[in-house]
């Protein structure tokens, strides 16, 4: 069942590249929002691709944390330290893809989440240095669109290459029907069109905590380390085998306290 | 159970999910080909829209399409994801930023500052008479909250922002930011409204129809007491309102004679606003009588706001050689143009019909010294609508609308007259320092019903007018020698030996008032103002002024025409009197 859900893990991802290479055919940054109205309304079947790219993206995180659950209850570890690195560092990139996908969308709440995080970063001691890495003053989604559709899924690939043993594609059609069936289940969010004033804004639902953590007043410096306070908890637990049941509870309790900011 | 089998087993259902999902589904992501949808141009909105007609013909549905203006998704085919975000109205000032700004943001700031939609002028006046000038209301705070609570509760209901939508009488409906001025048709209907520049007068009056009513007053109709006559097929006739009624009295001149408009003389930026706070309409209006009576050239400059107007309006002459200029704020007077052959024509902006101006004529009786105080008005109005002792009755525990707060809340108005009635003017000097008509403004009388008390109050205030009557001038001994003219009230004057005596027909102590001058009386022969003003340097004729107002009865008794060759010269005429030169004295 494990290996299963992890062969899922793969072949979702493989289902949300595919897609999203169809979808930059379409896609024009320097026109982000009338390009993606386009594709979901205009362009045959746009709309249908559009939707797969999306919750495939979105079921391959939750299937991604339901694989990282699993494997961290068993508190024995098979693979070697290079692999595990790998995979957290999969991880962490992972989330900056699903962010830089919800900027490209680049309405409303795209943009104001990408505002949001460039703030964050220029705020950031060391951070700030990297700001002209992800602004771009003349088209904002720019180089938010350079990382989704170039580096991120170049090193999340290879992230994931360095920690499969060995790669099989055969769970696409699986991966492809739940993605399907989520469609099915699930609306996608409606784009907000960018004049619109009289609305919450809001980020990806994995960024509200770190924007209410901001909202409440704490600092940058702060929410940047909370963030990525999992990633460090998940590199640890390879390295201090001893303390692993502890590193599983704060990461519960860390899930909790994020969760709550989430929701407040 | 085995690996193998289990991904066997899901690759199976995964594989009849996505054929049947494909087979079932697959339409429903292909909009907008599915359902017949033609996609449509500039928005898809015309796509269900399509029987819309443009605003005007500045916003050419063609190029505007409808997200420009509504906002919601202009790429979306179905009604749910098209109308996410859309505004019904985005003419109301709250969406005007958003929506309008684009293009229009000169007005929407101007008109976000105008008297119409801050009713700075209304609060102004209530806090001056009922918090600061009245009698009877001690506690300031609690006068503070009465002034408030009239205020939201009666005069709110007019401003420029209103909503609409919370009028019951729909004829009687206002608001809706620039829509309540400029839209002329489709007002609650399922089409889509028109917009024009050439505002009816009807829409003005949706507000100017009280007060001094002089939307009323300029088409002739005076208010009139309680029902229309005369009485036709079962019911009153003439009739306002569902519930006010008039006369027909003499109209504006203008009107009678060329039938125009208020937005034949009134500019654009006197109506919309000069980009200033202004507090009272007279600061925000910029026309004087001149402006078009003795009118000041300039050279028409394409490019302007003048040749916007003229494109706007479209039914008079584009490339004129020369407009006019109104004198306080320089707004073009696009409608009153000098052509190539310097011939002067007056356009109504209505339908574009050509008038010939009539030029203020350089008589004495214009030019004298002894009348150079005079505003165009204190002569030429024929009649004044003045409304006497208005009654503001109080319940603190009754329940009324308001029109701020948009809900029902504690406290009731009701409001009564003592009498409205159509008269020659009062005069004094008004806000401008000339001497003008006046007439109340406002009068109250207030009766509280608080905490099982009963307590009284007055604010009696007389106001400056243009009352909007404009015809020929009064006679000499139509201001001269009529106390009412003077501003003494409605009585008998009486000149025995040089002295003036005045006895008032109202008697106010006898009437239940508590006061003791006459209702009418803005001042005594004494010259003590009786009643308040709201402008600073307005105020009723003193003592000398009376005096010498009066004291030209000796002249009119025998030259009782404007034309008499005594007022040619008035300074001459009245050396040579006393120098003993003239016939007076034999």
């Amino acid at each position: 069942m494990k290996i299963i859900i992890s062969w899922i893990c793969l072949a979702l991802f493989n289902v949300s590249i595919i897609s999203g290479l169809i979808l930059a055919f379409i896609y024009k940054p320097f026109n982000a929002y009338e390009s993606v109205q386009t594709i979901t309304y205009l362009v045959p079947y746009g709309n249908l691709f559009r939707q797969i790219h999306y919750f495939s993206s979105e079921l391959f995180v939750v299937f991604l944390i339901l694989h990282i659950i699993l494997e961290l209850l068993k508190y024995k570890i098979k693979i070697s330290a290079s692999s595990w690195n790998y995979s957290v560092f999969a991880t962490l990139l992972l989330f900056f893809l699903m962010f830089t996908g919800y900027v490209l969308k680049a309405d409303l709440n795209g943009l104001s989440a990408g505002q949001v995080a460039l703030s964050l970063i220029e705020q950031t001691p060391v951070l700030e240095w990297f700001l002209p890495l992800f602004e771009d003053t003349n088209i904002f989604v720019w180089k938010f669109y350079i990382w989704h559709i170039l580096f991120l899924p170049i090193l999340i690939g290879f992230a994931i290459y360095k920690h499969v043993d060995k790669l099989k594609t055969k769970y696409f059609i699986i991966g492809l029907g739940l993605t399907f069936l989520s469609m099915m289940i699930f609306d996608m969010p409606k784009d907000l069109d960018i004049n619109l004033t009289l609305v919450h804004v809001t980020g990806p639902w994995f960024f509200r905590g770190a924007e209410n953590l901001l909202v409440e007043g704490i600092s940058p410096l702060l929410v940047d380390i909370i963030i990525l306070i999992p990633f460090m908890l998940l590199i640890s637990y390879f390295y201090l085998e001893n303390r692993r049941k502890t590193i599983n509870y704060l990461l519960l309790l860390w899930a909790a306290l994020y969760a709550y900011f989430i929701f407040i | 159970m085995r690996i193998s089998s289990l991904y066997k087993i899901l690759t199976i259902v995964s594989t009849i999910f996505i054929v049947l999902f494909l087979y079932l589904d697959l339409d429903f992501y292909d909009a907008p080909f599915q359902k017949n949808i033609k996609v449509s141009s500039p928005d898809q909105c015309m796509s269900c829209h399509s029987t819309y007609e443009s605003l005007d013909k500045s916003h050419p549905i063609e190029i505007f399409g409808c997200a420009k203006c509504h906002g919601g998704n202009k790429f979306a085919t179905n009604k749910i994801d098209a109308h996410v975000g859309i505004v019904n109205n985005p003419s109301r000032l709250e969406h005007t930023d958003r929506f309008c700004s684009e293009c229009h943001s000169d007005v929407v700031n101007r008109i976000k500052m105008n008297p119409m939609e801050t009713q700075r002028g209304i609060k102004h006046v209530l806090q001056e008479q009922w918090v600061e000038k009245s009698t009877g209301l001690d506690d300031k705070e609690f006068a503070k909250e009465l002034a408030q609570s009239h205020f939201a509760k009666a005069c709110a209901s007019c401003h420029v922002n209103q909503d609409e939508d919370i009028f019951h009488d729909k004829s009687l409906a206002k608001g809706g930011g620039c829509a309540d001025c400029h839209r002329v048709e489709g007002i609650f209907k399922e089409v889509h409204p028109k917009f024009t520049t050439k505002i009816p007068s009807s829409t003005c009056l949706k507000c100017h129809n009280r007060s001094n009513r002089i939307g009323t007053s300029y088409f002739g109709k005076f208010e009139s007491e309680g029902y229309g006559t005369p009485y036709k097929n079962g019911e009153f006739t003439n009739k306002l309102d569902s519930s006010r009624f008039y006369y027909e009295l003499p109209a504006d001149v203008h009107h009678q004679k060329a039938g125009l408009d208020c937005i034949d003389c009134h500019t654009e930026i006197g109506v919309m606003g000069d980009g200033r706070e202004n507090i009272h309409m007279e600061d925000a209006v910029d026309i004087k009588c001149k402006d078009c009576h003795s009118p000041e050239f300039k050279d028409f400059l394409p490019d302007t706001l003048a040749q916007k107007l003229l494109d706007l309006n479209g039914t008079m002459p584009t490339s004129p050689k020369q407009i006019a200029y109104s004198s306080r704020k320089n707004a073009p007077l696009y409608n009153l143009q000098k052509d190539k052959n310097d011939k002067i024509q007056f356009y109504r902006k209505r339908d574009g019909s050509a008038f010939d101006l009539t030029k203020m004529s350089d008589k004495s009786y214009h030019n004298s010294s002894i009348h150079e105080r005079l505003d165009c008005s204190a002569c030429h109005t024929q009649w004044i609508a003045s409304c006497y002792g208005c009654h503001e009755v109080y319940f603190e525990n009754g329940k009324q609308f308001d029109w701020v707060k948009k809900e029902v809340t504690k406290g009731k108005w009701l409001e009564f007259r003592s009498f409205l009635r159509f008269e020659s003017p009062s005069l004094g000097i008004g806000y401008n320092e000339k001497i003008m008509p006046f007439a109340p403004g406002c009068q109250v009388i207030g009766t509280i019903f608080k905490d099982k008390k009963v307590e009284q109050f007055h604010a009696m205030a007389m106001a400056g007018w243009e009352p909007h009557t404009t015809g020929k001038a009064r006679t000499c001994v139509d201001c001269h020698i009529d106390p009412a003219s003077l501003g003494l009230g409605r009585g008998t004057l009486k000149i025995k030996k040089e002295k003036i005596t005045f006895s008032p027909f109202y008697n106010s102590k006898k009437s239940g008032m508590e006061f003791d001058y006459a209702i009418d009386a803005f001042v005594s022969l004494e010259g003590k103002q009786f009643q308040t003003t709201s402008r600073e340097k307005a105020r009723g004729f003193n003592k000398e002024e009376v005096e010498g107002i009066v004291e030209a009865y000796k002249c009119i008794l025998c030259h009782r025409e404007y034309e008499d060759k005594i007022y040619k010269n008035f300074e001459k005429s009245k050396l040579l009197f006393k120098e003993g030169k003239t016939s007076c004295l034999k």
